[in-house]
């Protein structure tokens, strides 16, 4: 089958890539869900999703500067320490990963039943 | 006791500190975050890891901000490069062009005291006996008062008196030189120079008409 302009013009127009669809995405979201009302650590993040820190941060970036997520500096429990930057969902970010979480939940479910 | 940081934590200081200067403007709080999770890092090589990945966010977001990448930007840096072809080739053009004749061999000129025989040939051009070509086996087509008084320094002793005509002399760098060979009782030395002359090189006498 050939494929001309048009029509590869048309698939893509037709299937969108859907955006913070990725699967590191996916994980964080569903992470920071666990405890949507608890400030986290990026290392902390990284230790339960697995992300290294040059996949994490940009991710926190965007999802930031799509106000998905808010930031804010905590102060250190230990003294002679630094302050920290620590991250939670907005309540967009907790509807949108509450909306993948439904969508993974049916995606195997529905490969469970076939 | 409490031991300093070692090697590869002042390492993932020193990356992330870069990192935190690279990132653009705008994201520079997150560089800062990126930096002060390392202090509550206890593993060095952790640490060390998560420096990379900061330097590795730090180009990332360097690299896709960059304001000035558009279309007519691009479209100048490819005219001023395409200008500046044309100029280097027009240059090169001018200073290398040309030269198609390959280089000639430098000839060593024999540092012995030559006659002036081309003069001398110039002269006798409209003299008959220049031009008669030599006669197999007999004698040389030279006036003899042309010679030098040593008999040894006339250019025009140089064609051979008993020679056959038509026969080609080598030279010692075996070429042909028309018919000029050693005169007789000119010594062991070069053709073209005085007995006492040890130069190996041939004369160069281009004005002599070759015997026929």
């Amino acid at each position: 089958m050939r494929l001309d302009r048009k029509s590869t013009y048309v698939d893509y127009q037709i299937m969108p890539r859907k955006p913070n669809s990725s699967r590191q995405t996916r994980a964080l979201l569903a992470a920071l869900l666990e405890r949507s009302r608890a400030w986290r650590h990026g290392y902390d993040l990284a230790k339960e999703t697995g992300l290294k820190s040059g996949t994490l941060y940009p991710l926190l970036m965007r999802l930031s500067e799509q106000g998905l997520l808010e930031s804010r500096w905590q102060e250190a429990e230990r003294p002679g320490l630094p302050p920290r930057h620590v991250y939670r969902l907005t309540a967009s970010g907790m509807a949108l990963a509450r909306e993948q979480e439904l969508a993974a939940l049916e995606a195997e479910t529905a490969g469970a039943l076939a | 006791m409490n031991a300093g940081p070692t090697h590869w934590r002042r390492l993932a200081v020193k990356l992330a500190q870069h990192a935190a200067r690279t990132l653009p403007g705008a994201r520079s709080p997150w560089g800062d975050a990126m930096r002060r999770e390392l202090d509550y890092i206890g593993d060095d090589a952790a640490a060390f890891r998560w420096a990379l990945g900061c330097i590795l966010t730090s180009y990332r977001a360097r690299l896709t901000h960059r304001p000035c990448f558009n279309a007519r930007t691009a479209w100048r840096q490819v005219a001023t490069m395409g200008i500046l072809m044309v100029l280097i080739g027009l240059a090169l053009q001018e200073h290398a062009g040309g030269k198609t004749e390959p280089p000639r061999p430098a000839f060593d000129e024999a540092p012995c005291d030559r006659p002036n025989a081309s003069a001398r040939i110039h002269q006798r051009r409209s003299d008959p006996g220049v031009g008669r070509p030599i006669r197999s086996g007999g004698e040389a087509s030279i006036d003899p008062a042309h010679c030098g008084a040593d008999g040894q320094s006339c250019a025009l002793g140089r064609i051979s008196p008993g020679r056959p005509q038509g026969e080609a002399i080598q030279s010692v760098r075996g070429k042909d030189y028309g018919g000029l060979h050693r005169p007789s009782g000119a010594g062991t030395g070069p053709v073209g120079c005085r007995s006492d002359d040890t130069d190996p090189l041939p004369p160069r006498i281009p004005d002599t008409p070759k015997a026929r």
